[in-house]
């Protein structure tokens, strides 16, 4: 090819691709596939959650006796999720009918405590404690992540996606995604990190939400003896060395309680109305 | 670089620097503080939605800015992704939660029992580990709280 005709080869590509390169998506566009994004990544994540949620309710049963503890509990879950949660997640609280105290966070926003988690603690900021730090695993999704591991989609499954409406990429692999779920609550436990790492966020959580951040303390402390009978630290990482670290982050943070004495005479009221060791 | 090339490289259009990472806080509030710790002091607090300019990401703690001032704020409390709340994102798209629902709700019936069964079967087989409760989800689902009866808790212990 001779220069000159090339030269004008290059030009005309060169006007014909600059403008598409540098053409930016319509911002409203741009945020409708956003959402249609996050939506498939929510149902997804739904999907999953649901099957995992669904077992440990076969695993434990669904405490349904006292109603106010039921309400109870979700009223603090609902008070931390209004201001910390995922706003694109519903999250659902629940107790289980076990004594051993316990609780769990399934993708989603599924929350369980059991009867013997909500007979452990002694106050409302000691129970959001627990909630938030079930938020956190949920928020930061820890169990959902490490049984649904996130790949890089191609151009090809984005098509096929497309034209399945948005068919879940879950599949086939369901029942092992929730087989691996269940492993990770009734065994492995997350980890030491991911569990460090949720006692923090739910210091910020629950300060955030106008409860004591140091309140999850006490409840490490009385887990750390009730592990002693239970399969609690099968799942969890030494409590000492959960209890250490807790410690060093509020103080790295300045985190102090700032409840005032009418404040707390009210959650104590509540409490103690609801939570009757003899009432579950 | 032959002239052509060149020509060529001139046309194309140049990125306009490199921005910095914008994202939005999803918490309901969310202060930007002076220092990177929770206990320090607020230079400015942000509404759910708000969008940030992130400076510096340094585990917990990122540095940003909004308009004309710097602070740190959790991560915990910031994403990439414009808040849409759960019942928005059900409405705005046909790939939906709602739609999703529906399916679930309609084929409930049909999962509660077959899968239920199935489930029952495998787990005498040995081969699924625990039996799935689908009846006691639905009721967990379909548990809410009246948003009055929630303020008036949030609004009797001076609750956020």
């Amino acid at each position: 090819m001779n220069t000159l005709p090339r030269f004008f080869a290059l030009l005309l590509a060169a006007a014909l691709i600059g403008p598409a390169c540098s053409t930016t998506p319509d911002p409203a566009e741009k945020d409708a596939m956003e959402r249609e994004r996050l939506a498939r990544e929510v149902d997804d994540e739904l999907l999953v959650g649901r099957e995992i949620a669904s077992r440990l309710l076969g695993r434990f049963q669904h405490y349904e006796k006292n109603r106010a503890a039921i309400e109870y509990v979700n009223l603090v879950g609902a008070t931390l999720a209004a201001q910390n949660g995922r706003p694109e997640l519903r999250y659902r609280f629940a107790i289980l009918d076990s004594d051993d105290p316990n609780a769990f966070a399934c993708p989603g926003g599924f929350i369980f405590v059991t009867k013997g988690l909500l007979k452990l603690v002694k106050n409302e900021s000691e129970l959001a404690g627990v909630l938030g730090h079930e938020i956190a695993h949920v928020n930061e999704k820890h169990m959902y992540s490490t049984i649904v591991p996130k790949r890089e989609v191609s151009t090809s499954e984005t098509f096929v996606r497309l034209l399945s409406r948005g068919k879940s990429e879950i599949g086939s692999n369901l029942a092992q995604i929730v087989d691996n779920g269940m492993k990770m609550l009734m065994e492995s436990g997350y980890g030491k990190e991911k569990e460090h790492a949720s006692d923090q966020a739910a210091a910020l959580y629950t300060k955030s939400s106008g409860y004591d951040p140091m309140a999850l303390l006490p409840v490490l402390e009385r887990l750390k003896e009730a592990s002693k009978s239970s399969k609690l630290s099968k799942t969890h990482p030494p409590f000492d060395e959960r209890t250490a670290s807790f410690q060093a982050f509020l103080k790295e943070n300045d985190l102090k309680s700032t409840l005032s004495a009418s404040r707390q005479q009210v959650m104590e009221a509540r409490f103690l109305a609801v939570l009757k060791k003899e009432a579950l | 670089m032959k002239p052509a090339i060149l020509m060529l490289l001139l046309c194309l259009p140049v990125p306009n620097g490199v921005a910095a990472e914008t994202m939005y806080v999803q918490a309901q509030k969310a202060g930007v503080l002076a220092e990177a710790k929770s206990g320090a002091a607020a230079v400015t607090e942000l509404a759910r939605g708000a969008s940030v300019s992130v400076l510096e990401k340094n585990g917990l703690w990122y540095k940003v800015q909004v308009e004309n001032k710097q602070g740190f704020i959790s991560r915990l409390f910031l994403s990439p992704n414009k808040p849409v709340g759960a019942a928005e994102l059900a409405k705005a798209n046909d790939v939906s939660l709602e739609k999703a629902n529906r399916r679930r709700s309609s084929s409930f019936a049909a999962t509660a029992s077959t899968r239920g069964l199935q489930a029952d079967e495998r787990v005498r087989q040995g081969r699924e580990m625990y039996q799935a409760d689908f009846r006691a989800l639905q009721k967990v689902e379909k548990y809410e709280i009246p948003a009055d009866r929630l303020q008036l808790f949030r609004k009797q212990a001076g609750l956020e």
